[in-house]
């Protein structure tokens, strides 16, 4: 009870209140205008955290989190044009029911699925957490690196779905970059040059601001624009018959979004998509006439499983220190910042913070329904922004939030050539996110392998002697069947 | 979950590009790239075996990556990686490049990019150096009246310059920096 209590006592101050309420107008606007994903928003920000202390910087980063990923169907309803592609079957359904003139309620559902698969990861994360951790604490060296090694994996191949091998291509850069500097082990300088700059290494902030803010600024201005009808909004809030008929929707959606969420960076867009897909093979005669057509239970399908996939992600990052979707490897990014190894001793380094992380969640899930009330109607403007406008605002934000942390030119030229290699990478279709996954777990990975290799040295352990370690082998065959399903969608 | 994404796809006229010459030039730059890792890492000093050392790590990642690389080079030249490279290179395709709106867009925006963080910041302060860009690029991209554009540029860099150097306490990049 102390830990609540001191979670409780972190929550009830004027600032993380403050910040909790400008994370989500910030994240429901920056979520809701085109071009500007939930990454890029939190990325952009990331640098400013470390001003904040731990728990404000976790509650603005949430909240921006939570409400961003509920901005981006707002746009994919009423304009067609989804912010991010976990809101692809919401733009799906939710445009032709604007067409039909009942945008409003394909909001009020999206807002109202929202809210309810939020609760269902939220409960899911109070639930398992202790669960997790329990068997992690069990973990030893070898387990983790292959733990990180797998979740670099499987990143690649859930993420790179065209090609997996440049899925993990790009994880295994990020593995590379988190090799500069000086280790920890021996304190060999790798990669220095006798560049001062280099000895800490490359910040995973710069990176992470330039491959998800910096290069998606390119990427925006360098596409012809696309023209933008807005359509009328009317009423929102959904009658309580109808969420009655989606109550099976409902659960099916929030466990399917649990468990993609739960995997390495396999986030909301496949779990969004899963949903979708079951909800139409389930649907029946002329329900499953309307998909494609407007229809709520594919909203609500989508949604419910998009907004469930948080807790998910929550599950392995906070227990383990293994982000469970790009979002979550800026959190773990920003932990780091404030000197915070994210892992299975987290509560007992940091009593009370487990337990801020479900309060912070809870916060932040009503505040995205509220803000999602009040502003969606004044707000159809802003959300409708110009990329021509919003875009040469926010490369600043970007040299800011690489410079804001060590006060250092070398960390916004790191942003920079990241920003532009990120660019570069999109344009040969290589996907970013396993790159910020090997940044974040690389320096984890490599120093967990050499404990093991040691202490296996120590014991004069044989290679069947590793192999009669029942997690590790079965995690070793996991990694294995990963790369085999990999190199079989080739 | 295919049928899906074709479909919209399909609704978004949006089509799944090959990228071979990409392929082959990153084959051979990462072939390159992970060969030089692991000529660096084996220099390294070392107590006792490769197998708890420093370069551990680094010589397991790069010796993957040259294989994946080398995977990634082969499947190129099986799809004409090498012609279309060659293609990418040539005067006239820049030509065309630099006449297609994309072209004139993509090289537009990497020279007001860069300009901005490489040239304005280093010799300007913050809030001069922002001004400009977002005023430039404003007139580039959105073309509105320069009024407009300048009433925008001074509020958004004094908004910036407020919360993070006075509310958030960053220091801001800029000329001295």
């Amino acid at each position: 009870m102390d830990a609540v209590w001191i979670a409780l006592k972190e929550v009830c101050t004027v600032n993380v209140i403050l910040l909790a309420l400008a994370g989500s107008v910030l994240g429901m606007i920056w979520g809701a205008m085109p071009g500007v994903s939930t990454v890029m928003a939190m990325a952009l920000l990331v640098g400013v955290t470390a001003k904040l202390s731990t728990h404000e910087a976790i509650m603005i980063l949430l909240t921006i989190m939570v409400s961003s990923v509920y901005g981006g169907s707002i746009t994919a309803v009423l304009i067609n044009i989804p912010g991010k592609a976990t809101a692809i079957p919401t733009a799906m359904e939710g445009y032709p029911l604007t067409l039909k003139g009942e945008g409003g309620l394909a909001l009020g559902t999206t807002i109202m699925g929202s809210f309810i698969g939020n609760w269902i990861g939220i409960i899911a994360v109070i639930l398992c957490v202790p669960l997790i951790l329990a068997i992690a604490m069990k973990f030893g060296s070898w387990e983790i690196f292959l733990l990180a090694f797998w979740g670099i994996a499987i990143c690649g191949t859930l993420v790179g779905s065209e090609k997996p091998i440049k899925g993990w291509i790009s994880g295994w850069l990020g593995l590379l970059i988190a090799t500069v500097g000086i280790e920890p082990i021996h304190g060999v300088a790798r990669f220095t040059f006798d560049m001062p700059a280099l000895i800490d290494g490359i910040g995973d902030v710069p990176v992470i601001i330039g491959l998800f803010g910096l290069a998606e600024v390119v990427k925006a201005l360098s596409s012809p624009s696309v023209a933008i009808e807005v359509k009328q909004v009317n009423r929102i809030i959904p009658k309580l018959s109808m969420l009655k008929e989606q109550f099976g929707t409902i659960v099916r959606s929030g466990f399917i979004g649990l468990i993609i969420g739960a995997l390495p960076a396999a986030g909301p867009n496949i779990a969004s998509f899963l949903s979708y897909i079951t909800a139409k093979q389930r649907a029946k005669g002329e329900e499953r006439e309307k998909f494609g057509k407007g229809s709520y239970t594919g909203l609500m399908a989508a949604e419910v499983a998009d907004n469930a996939c948080i807790g998910g992600d929550l599950l392995p990052t906070i227990t383990l220190g293994i982000p469970g979707s790009a979002a979550m490897a800026i959190i773990l990014g920003s932990l780091n910042l404030h000197g915070i190894r994210v892992g299975p001793a987290l509560e007992t380094h940091h009593p009370g913070l487990i337990y801020f992380f479900y309060i912070s969640l809870i916060i932040a899930n009503f505040l995205m329904y509220a803000v999602a009330l009040v502003i969606i109607k004044p707000g159809v403007k802003l959300f409708t922004m110009k990329k021509e406008i919003l875009m040469p605002l926010i490369a600043p934000l970007c040299a800011i939030g690489a410079f804001g942390i060590n006060q250092s030119p070398f960390d916004l030229y790191v942003m920079l050539a990241t920003g532009l290699f990120g660019f570069a990478l999109y344009k040969m279709r290589y996907p970013i996110a396993p790159m910020i996954l090997g940044v974040i777990l690389g320096p984890m990975a490599d120093e967990n392998l050499r404990k093991a290799i040691m202490i296996f040295q120590g014991q004069g352990a044989t290679i069947l002697d590793v192999l009669m370690r029942p997690v590790g082998t079965i995690m070793l065959l996991i990694i294995i069947a990963t790369f085999i399903q990999g190199l079989r969608k080739k | 979950m295919g049928n899906i994404a074709e479909e919209y796809k399909e609704k978004t006229k949006e089509k799944v590009e090959e990228t071979p010459a990409g392929d082959f030039f990153m084959g051979i730059a990462l072939m390159v790239l992970s060969a030089a890792v692991l000529y660096v890492a084996w220099s390294w000093p070392r107590e006792g075996s490769l197998a708890s050392s420093a370069a551990l790590f680094p010589v397991l990642i790069a010796s993957t990556l040259f294989l994946m690389a080398a995977s990634l080079f082969a499947t190129s030249l099986r799809h004409r990686g090498l012609p279309r490279l060659l293609h990418y290179l040539t005067p006239a395709y820049w030509r065309g490049f630099i006449a297609s709106t994309t072209g004139r867009l993509t090289l537009l925006t990497l020279s007001t990019i860069l300009g901005y963080m490489v040239i304005l910041l280093k010799v300007l302060p913050f809030e001069a150096a922002t001004i400009l860009y977002i005023a430039g690029s404003l007139r580039i991209f959105w073309k509105a009246k320069m009024t407009r554009i300048i009433i925008i540029s001074v509020c958004v860099t004094a908004f910036y310059v407020l919360s993070f150097r006075y509310l958030f306490r960053l220091e801001l990049p800029g000329w001295g920096m």
